[in-house]
């Protein structure tokens, strides 16, 4: 799957490319912004994301052009914040409008939503994080290991899939709640701890013993 | 008008009074002229009628203009050019042609300032929008070390002072829009939640370093209202919620539904405001002693909450006990009881 990230913030652009690199897209950026449609036909990606304010047209001319050739989805990126705009951006073909400043994983889970009902869906997109031979069902909220399947309350999926992508790294019992706290799931401290070890006795039962390793004042590990 | 007009003309009149009684005079004293007592106070009698005659006339004529003139000044859209059907006099046309000499420097002057505010205006709505992409490039290489905090403990002071950055950017933002308020919403029906939600998210960082516990209720129920401008207002007011809250305080949202109106509350329990500053809250640049002792503390806050709540026609209060706690209720009117409420 090819995305092409149209933004002339070069930090802003690196940033979004390291990070759906990440998640193994194919990842495509304009260097001279008169030639935008050029990129976009040699590369023809599945989605575009389009920055609003580019250099020489804005980014509602450029979605007007991809519109008379493509059907691809199209994700706004703008700073601009009025209803107008939003209004202003669906009438020209936009998918989706994301406001700056905004969340890496937010719009990661927004491209995601939108492949998903634009392409036939399954055999294209990874929608599972394998782990050691588990698999992790991003859609059902649920893991498979060894033909047994565990079900997740919402808060444990949310805190096992964060571990997952950052396996390898020792993720902070206060990252954790931030980015649960973020996915407007306000837990408590305590409430962490209680997931925590109901994970712990669930992967357990499946024979997965011992994966997730507390790292005494810093935080969570997963190998 | 008419005491004015006489007042303005007693010399004439009593230049005409003096004239007459000088003629009498010398009608009674002159020892050559003969005059019948009939034919004296005929001529007296005369000459004053003539003169009130004059003098009603004359005043008709001259006030006629003015009387028509400040009949239009009454209304703020008002058109000298008019006012040229009604000139009489020499002198109307004189004063009119000075009205329209201060009316046209005055509008030029009024016409530039307005370009310029406008201009104003649109470079803030630039300028923040500007400012917006280095800011999320600063946020997202913020969050892209965010995991691995333990290694780098300086991102979450720094963190902290980009939050702040942001509301500042973010206030600018609205007050430079304030003004077009009026013209500038959109109503939609949305949740309570949809309201509280994003913003507690978005300063979810200080809630968790201050480990509060957050207590909702009812905030399924939906309201009408322009969100965009609400979010402002509510992120204000937690914003608030969260400086004064003690650790591991509690903060709490709760909806309230009735035939009338949706209440929603947002209380925290923090230090709570004295009872002399409640009446002042809402007043520009007022921060209260708690407010002087913390840093960044700009009083425009609930000022501005104050008026957008107000130009959406909904309505803000604040209730507090000092060491006790502070809450915030807004109030949505439901769209038929405003109606009455207008009507009244």
């Amino acid at each position: 799957m090819k995305i092409l990230i149209v933004e002339d913030d070069g930090k802003i652009y690196e940033l979004v490319k390291e990070k759906f690199e990440q998640w193994s897209f194919e990842v495509a950026g304009v260097e001279d912004f008169q030639k935008v449609m050029e990129v976009f036909i040699a590369e023809s990606p599945e989605l575009v994301i389009l920055d609003v304010n580019l250099p020489v047209y804005d980014g509602f001319y450029w979605c007007q052009q991809i519109r008379t050739v493509s059907k691809t989805p199209i994700v706004f990126l703008s700073s601009r914040e009025h209803p107008m705009d939003i209004v202003m951006a669906m009438n020209v073909g936009a998918d989706d409008y994301i406001q700056k400043p905004f969340n890496l994983d937010v719009l990661v889970a927004k491209v995601q939503a939108l492949l998903r009902r634009t392409y036939s869906y399954g055999d294209t997109i990874s929608d599972v994080i394998e782990w050691n031979g588990a698999v992790l069902d991003l859609k059902k909220g649920s893991l498979h290991y060894n033909d047994q399947e565990i079900h997740l309350t919402k808060n444990e999926f949310f805190i096992l899939r964060l571990l997952l992508e950052e396996r390898g790294k020792i993720v902070s019992r206060e990252e954790l709640m931030r980015r649960l706290w973020e996915d407007e799931k306000f837990v408590s401290d305590n409430t962490l701890s209680v997931n925590i070890t109901r994970i712990r006795i669930k992967l357990e039962d499946i024979g997965l013993n011992d994966q997730i390793v507390t790292k005494k004042g810093q935080g969570y590990l997963v190998n | 008008m008419w005491k004015s007009f006489f007042r303005e003309r007693l010399s004439w009149i009593l230049f005409v009074l003096i004239w007459l009684s000088i003629i009498d005079a010398l009608l009674l004293l002159e020892y050559d002229i003969k005059v019948s007592s009939t034919s004296f106070w005929y001529l007296n009698l005369l000459t004053l009628c003539l003169l009130i005659l004059f003098l009603l006339w004359r005043g008709i004529k001259e006030r006629r203009f003015l009387k028509k003139l400040s009949l239009m000044l009454r209304n703020d859209a008002y058109d000298l050019q008019e006012m040229h059907s009604y000139v009489r006099t020499k002198a109307d046309e004189e004063m009119l042609s000075l009205l329209q000499h201060i009316d046209r420097v005055y509008r030029r002057q009024t016409h530039a300032l307005h370009v310029q505010q406008r201009e104003q205006q649109e470079y803030v709505t630039t300028w923040v929008h500007e400012i917006k992409t280095p800011l999320t490039a600063m946020k997202l290489l913020i969050n892209a070390h965010r995991t691995e905090l333990y290694k780098w403990p300086w991102l979450k002071d720094i963190e902290d002072e980009w939050m702040k950055i942001d509301g500042l950017v973010d206030q600018n933002l609205y007050s430079a829009r304030l003004q077009y308020l009026e013209k500038d919403y959109q109503v939609q029906a949305v949740s309570l939640s949809e309201l509280v939600f994003p913003n507690v998210a978005y300063f979810s960082k200080w809630c968790i370093e201050k480990k509060l516990h957050i207590d909702e209720k009812n905030l399924d129920t939906l309201v009408h209202t322009d969100p965009k401008w609400m979010q402002f207002v509510v992120r204000q007011v937690l914003s608030n919620a969260i400086k004064y809250s003690p650790l591991e305080g509690k903060l709490s949202f709760f909806g309230e539904e009735t035939p009338k109106y949706v209440k929603l509350f947002i209380a925290d329990r923090g230090k709570g405001i004295p009872t002399q500053d409640l009446p002042r809250v809402f007043e520009k640049g007022f921060t209260g002693n708690a407010g002087r002792k913390t840093k960044g503390a700009t009083g425009l806050g609930l000022y501005f909450s104050k008026k957008i709540t107000d130009a959406l026609g909904h309505r803000i209060e604040i209730n507090s006990l000092l060491h006790e706690g502070t809450t915030v209720i807004l109030t949505f009117y439901k769209p038929n009881s405003f109606d009455n409420l207008s009507k009244m």
